[in-house]
């Protein structure tokens, strides 16, 4: 690590300049300077909101829960949608798990739909169960996005208490994404016949979401299941062109 | 875009809505002291026992509009059966405060340090061009013109706890039940398609540098991420905010994972 290239960019850091905070932020990320953390605490102020974005992200990279919870969490209090968004990302990446009752107020009652996603994507990285109630609440949320993701989230809970929730509300929505999300988190949580039924969701999508679930089918797999799988990829393969590459692709991640 | 009124051009945008209002001069000026005089014509003579004038009635029509405008938002088709329910109720609400300021300030037009205060509030309402919700405006803008509308009447709070104050305050929290509901009801997660097509030139691009041809049925949802990922740093360093938050939804609609696409 070239420590007069991490001098200059926290030189950079220290100047009015908001375009050069930025790009000095990014870089020190990159090089994961560590050192940067207190120039970037001294930015939590910043009156430019890119500034604050880019420190709310980097402090997730290069912070530690115990050193920059404090100023992750007033970050969460940004009037900036993104720097909220990445504020609270970053609480997830530095599994800051002391952090999640202020994560679940963000799930519920953030006015913006990405920063409830990202809290409902946080607290499941950070197996929150406590956040159950929360969750279940952000099933019913009026952005899809948020609802996708809180499926999500239950399935990597592990909570099987929540399949009958999950089973019901399947049989309502709408949303293609919502109802893979749920199919996978039932099969997450032990209900084998729920993978049939999201390969079966992948005829009627467009190319787009179907590699979506497709890519999630594959995330959530488990090895005794991994030939269904595989002859629906191969299926895809033979069947639908647009989807080839996409198919080929995820059957060289499965393996023989 | 709206344009942001600053200054004088402020006071002008006041006073041409006073003037749509019908009144006289007092509404020229912007300044706290013009609010209060102005609140206090309307309730020692000129308009004792009538319905608000001048600046305050611009204020109420312009949330009034802002209201008509999230009623719209109603007739779309995505809105879910439970996002439209609590929509009518949040509307409900809204305007049944409304009504209610009109009724109670046509009995409470005596109170002049109340509406003092209102008027200093309906000044800075009349005077923030983001209050104004036109009948074509874009449904994004309609949360933004509630906050606004809403910081105008929390920003000057009257003190007293009259019956006109306490009509004010609720038509306050009403909007801001509105504005949570609009928020709440808007898309978050979305596909961003320019994004994406970008991603996927970008990819085919680069394996053209590496002497691969790509077709875009070629380039898998994994190279798109890669690409997103790469634009993102691309907004982050330049400051882009609008495209960087884009980029951000984008890669959750398409379910990029940070562990399997990361550059590290």
């Amino acid at each position: 690590m070239d420590s007069q290239e991490i001098d200059a960019l926290l030189a950079l850091c220290r100047t009015d300049s908001a375009e050069g905070q930025c790009r000095a932020i990014v870089d020190l990320e990159d090089m994961r300077a560590r050192e940067a953390v207190p120039v970037l605490l001294g930015l939590v102020s910043s009156p430019d909101a890119g500034v604050r974005a880019n420190v709310a992200s980097a402090l997730g990279k290069l912070g530690s829960c115990e050193s920059v919870s404090p100023a992750l969490l007033s970050l969460l209090e940004d009037p900036e949608a993104l720097v909220r968004v990445n504020a609270t990302q970053s609480l997830g990446d530095l599994r800051c798990t002391e952090c999640a009752p202020r994560l679940r107020q963000v799930l519920t009652s953030d006015p913006d739909a990405l920063v409830r996603l990202q809290a409902a994507e946080t607290l499941g990285t950070l197996k929150d169960r406590a956040a159950l109630p929360s969750m279940m609440s952000a099933l019913r949320d009026p952005d899809e996005g948020v609802r996708a993701q809180a499926a999500e989230a239950m399935g990597q809970l592990g909570e099987r208490v929540v399949m009958p929730e999950l089973s019901a509300l399947l049989a309502t929505e709408r949303s293609s994404l919502v109802r893979a999300s749920l199919l996978g988190a039932l099969y997450q949580l032990g209900d084998e016949a729920a993978l049939a039924l999201l390969l079966d969701e992948v005829e009627g999508m467009d190319d787009q979401t179907a590699a979506t679930v497709l890519n999630l089918a594959m995330e959530v797999i488990r090895p005794p299941h991994a030939a269904l799988l595989r002859s629906r990829l191969e299926v895809l393969v033979r069947s639908r062109q647009t989807l080839t590459a996409e198919a080929e692709s995820l059957l060289r991640r499965l393996g023989p | 875009m709206r344009l942001l009124v600053l200054g004088f051009a402020l006071t002008l945008l006041a006073a041409c809505a006073g003037s749509r209002g019908g009144t006289h001069e007092l509404h020229l000026q912007k300044t706290e002291d013009g609010a209060r005089r102005e609140a206090r014509a309307s309730s020692d003579g000129t308009g004792a026992g009538s319905a608000p004038s001048g600046t305050e009635a611009e204020a109420l029509h312009r949330m009034e509009n802002a209201i008509s405008a999230a009623e719209r938002l109603l007739r779309s088709e995505d809105l879910l059966d439970e996002e439209r329910e609590t929509l009518i109720q949040s509307l409900g609400g809204a305007r049944a405060a409304l009504d209610q300021y009109r009724s109670t300030r046509l009995r409470e037009a005596e109170r002049a340090a109340t509406l003092g205060v209102i008027g200093v509030a309906a000044a800075a309402i009349v005077a923030d061009d983001a209050t104004v919700v036109g009948v074509a405006d874009d449904p994004l803008l309609i949360p933004l013109a509630l906050a606004a509308l809403v910081t105008g009447i929390r920003s000057n709070s009257p003190s007293a706890r009259d019956e006109l104050a306490r009509a004010w305050l609720d038509l306050g929290q009403q909007l801001e039940v509105l504005r949570k509901t609009v928020a709440m009801t808007s898309r978050g997660n979305v596909i961003h398609n320019h994004l994406v097509d970008e991603a996927r030139n970008r990819a085919i691009r680069r394996a053209a540098a590496t002497g691969v041809a790509l077709t875009e049925s070629h380039v898998t949802q994994e190279l798109l991420c890669d690409e997103l990922e790469h634009m993102m740093r691309e907004f982050r360093r330049s400051k882009n905010i609008e495209e960087w938050k884009k980029a951000i939804s984008t890669q959750k609609g398409l379910k990029c994972r940070p562990s399997r696409h990361s550059r590290e």
